[in-house]
């Protein structure tokens, strides 16, 4: 169909597009999608995540430079209960070893070097979560609940969120509340240390407002925003921290973390390249003064033959926690220390690819991301680099049905 | 927030709202391409923000929820 032809469209035709709109297939580019998928389906992906090996130029000699390698297995069912309800089961399970950073030191010339976990760390974690999609007219309702638990951590969370299709469905308001209470129980598998806490508690809720819009029949764009609070133990219980001043610190974090993140997205169809172009935008900032850069864009292309490409490049970019140094000289007067390289300043960049081919009822693909931090890559003049920064690369290989 | 930021995140959507137009049931086939979803592939989604959740200061921000872990 031409699009320019529009004004012609009989009122039986209109119909009928209208319909056609309405069918699942039709609706799954937008939030508040307004029907179940009309038939279930089940994903799978199995992933390797392999973190580079701690460089000699960033490593004390204590420790182990060997870095995590995880093993991730995910599941996700889709099921249209009837034509109002749709319910999603996700569950994932992860096999993690290796060594983790422990705490950093200078060496002879003053300049920080890691010290990493003296032995090999085996955990492992599974999660599983529920939503309900509750479609009632222009509403879409979408209460959540999960788990995670692994053998130092449980967590337990749950949600809903809101979204009202407006103006024919080229605006869509979203909003929803979200909560997490987790417990640490840290393990003695790392380090034997008797001044480790024995359990804690933290809790972290959220809320966020959103509004999608329909800019042209090529584009559309949707922006979030959303207040998160962390309270309770927000400190790592197995980093120390070295300061020449007090020895014997452990990582200490205040316990209470507020959270303003703004983000901002764009799906665009270029008719040259018969592609979607995405744009992912966000902003974060939080009152341990930490201030990130976040922009993801990517091509996605899919053929008449089945087959579809993706690459999609992330940059990323961190101040510093107000409180983090890599080590310390003095006593700091709000008692806060920390030496974790998430919370110095740093910037990375990752880049990602796609292929998958759909014959049927099912799709393979296979991807590949690789992940680079460097202070240099940081939108802000970094002046130490935290020896622990984090390179990685992560292959998955997946499987999609669906019961057509 | 800042002053500036909040005035320059409401003239960006100004901006973006300003250039809508008004779009039809039926001229929306190239929005409902899969390709064109907001998280084309969502077990991959949900990977990469658990792994950026668990390496990195930022998280969240696109509306979805979940629980914390032992990895960050």
């Amino acid at each position: 169909m031409s699009y320019n032809k529009k004004q012609n469209i009989s009122p039986t035709l209109a119909a009928l597009y209208s319909a056609a709109f309405a069918l699942p297939a039709y609706n799954k580019t937008v939030e508040a999608a307004g029907a179940p998928d009309s038939e279930p389906s089940i994903s799978a992906r199995i992933s390797k995540y392999d973190e580079d090996r701690l460089s000699s130029s960033n490593f004390s000699g204590l420790g182990d430079q060997k870095r995590y390698d995880i093993e991730v297995g995910q599941v996700s069912v889709v099921y249209p209960i009837n034509d109002t309800v749709q319910l999603t089961v996700d569950s994932a399970y992860e096999k993690m070893s290796g060594a983790s950073p422990w705490f950093v030191q200078p060496d002879a010339e003053g300049s920080p070097v890691q010290v990493m976990s003296g032995a090999t760390i085996d955990d492992e974690r599974f999660d599983a979560s529920a939503k309900l999609d509750i479609y009632k007219g222009k509403y879409t309702i979408s209460p959540s609940v999960g788990f995670s638990t692994e053998k130092d951590y449980q967590a337990i969370f749950g949600g809903v969120s809101v979204a009202r299709e407006l103006d024919n469905k080229s605006t869509t308001l979203r909003g929803g509340i979200s909560a997490s209470f987790d417990e640490v129980k840290p393990t003695s598998d790392v380090v034997n240390d008797p001044n480790r806490i024995d359990s804690d508690d933290k809790e972290n809720v959220s809320a966020f407002v959103g509004i999608g819009q329909v800019i042209n029949k090529n584009t559309v764009v949707q922006s979030t925003f959303t207040i998160g609070h962390l309270s309770g133990f927000l400190s790592d219980p197995y980093k120390l921290v070295f300061n020449s001043a007090v020895p014997g610190l452990r990582d200490n974090r205040p316990d209470d973390r507020t959270q303003y993140i703004w983000s901002a997205q764009l799906r665009r169809w270029s008719e040259t390249l018969s592609a979607a172009l995405h744009a992912d935008y966000r902003f974060y900032y939080d009152d341990w003064n930490i201030r990130s850069h976040t922009l993801d864009v990517g091509f996605l292309k899919h053929t008449d033959s089945g087959w579809s490409f993706e690459y999609s490049m992330r940059y990323y970019s961190q101040t510093q926690a107000e409180f983090y140094e890599p080590f310390y000289q003095a006593a700091r007067s709000d008692g806060y220390y920390s030496s974790d390289y998430r919370l110095s300043p740093y910037g990375a960049l990752s880049f990602r690819v796609k292929l998958a081919e759909t014959i049927n009822n099912w799709t393979v693909g296979v991807s590949a991301e690789r992940y680079i931090s460097d202070k240099s890559y940081s939108l802000q003049s970094v002046d130490v680099e935290n020896p622990g920064l984090v390179d990685f690369t992560l292959f998955t290989f997946g499987v999609d049905y669906s019961f057509k | 927030m800042s002053t500036k930021l909040t005035v320059a995140l409401i003239l960006i959507t100004l901006f973006v709202t300003s250039g809508c137009t008004t779009v039809k049931p039926w001229e929306r086939g190239t929005l409902s391409k899969k390709e064109m979803s907001w998280s084309p592939d969502p077990l991959a989604a949900t990977l990469g923000e658990h792994i950026y959740f668990a390496k990195e200061a930022a998280a969240g921000g696109y509306g979805s929820a979940g629980g914390g872990c032992g990895c960050n």
